[in-house]
């Protein structure tokens, strides 16, 4: 594998890649309203009673959680035919 | 005008803001919510688009209390109607935000990110249960289904690997490490990321641990205000 250990400014998208992910998709979550919008259409507003969740995250998760269901259980994942 | 929530942090702080801009150039200043202090600002009615500049203007404020202090850094884009509104729903969460700036106190976030080369072959299942001729012999939705069972296939073959690399790092740097997290490459990424814990003072030590290693294809950035131990992203 390459070696790109150095985070310097060469690897600004890098950078700024883990700066999205850590500002929008991270951090602690009070109350209130998120609302996020772009050309004045909102795209999110969530009463954060419930949780927030970027679409991305919440998909890992379920996958994630098939995974270790299909590890652990020995659940097939798939219908058998019958 | 709207609340904007930046960050929390604890009552004896001493986070300087004077002179502090925050999203859109607005002013921040600290707002009591015992048993916290909150960093805030006024933002302009209306959604707030998450541009760059907005994004890292956030980041900006939440470093800013990191110079002196471990900060509760916030989720972008949590407006409050005013301060009033803004101070009421901190307090009222006081003691599981007071849980969670304890757990991270005296700490930074590390993030590793784990290149792939490359991802797994998709099987092909799909292609073998086709005819010779190459004509379809599958229904829509048994297609589909060998189509999901490839992928995931796959996701298994990359969470195992980035697992495989989770534990190389942590043979490196797992006596510096409080807490970790891992987020395995999903769909047509090729990329993992590892975020660790650590306490301030093992800052130079760990990037020197991981340098000397030369495990290839790790990307380290931070340190970073702990977004990904923040109360698990929820405490309300």
């Amino acid at each position: 594998m390459t070696n790109l250990f150095d985070s310097g400014d060469s690897n600004e998208q890098l950078v700024l890649a883990d700066l999205l992910n850590h500002v929008l998709d991270r951090g602690v979550v009070i109350t209130g309203e998120v609302t996020l919008s772009v050309a004045n259409i909102d795209l999110v507003k969530v009463g954060l009673s419930l949780m927030l969740a970027a679409a991305e995250t919440t998909d890992v998760v379920q996958r994630q959680a098939l995974l270790k269901q299909r590890d652990h259980a020995d659940v097939p994942v798939l219908p058998r035919r019958p | 005008m709207p609340t904007y929530l930046y960050c929390l942090v604890g009552p004896e702080a001493g986070v300087a803001v004077d002179g502090l801009a925050g999203i859109d150039g607005g002013v921040v200043r600290l707002l009591r919510a015992p048993p916290v202090v909150a960093l805030v600002g006024d933002v302009n009615e209306g959604g707030l688009a998450p541009t760059a500049e907005r994004i890292r203007a956030h980041d900006a404020v939440v470093r800013r209390a990191l110079e002196v202090t471990t900060p509760l850094p916030a989720r972008f884009g949590q407006l409050f109607p005013d301060d009033r509104a803004a101070a009421a729903s901190i307090a009222a969460r006081g003691a599981k935000l007071e849980q969670a700036m304890e757990l991270v106190q005296g700490c930074v976030e590390m993030t590793v990110r784990v290149l792939f080369d490359d991802t797994p072959t998709i099987a092909g299942k799909v292609q073998e249960a086709e005819n010779p001729t190459g004509a379809p012999i599958l229904g829509a939705g048994r297609r589909y289904l060998l189509e999901l069972q490839d992928r995931q296939r796959v996701e298994h073959i990359m969470l195992q690997r980035a697992r495989l690399a989770q534990a190389k790092v942590a043979d490196v740097v797992g006596k510096v490490v409080r807490m970790e997290r891992l987020a395995a490459p999903a769909g047509e990424s090729r990329t993992a990321v590892i975020s660790h814990l650590i306490r301030r003072d093992s800052v130079a030590m760990y990037r020197d641990a991981l340098r000397d290693a030369d495990i290839g294809g790790l990307v380290l950035s931070g340190p970073w205000a702990p977004y990904s131990f923040a109360g698990d992203g929820d405490v309300g």
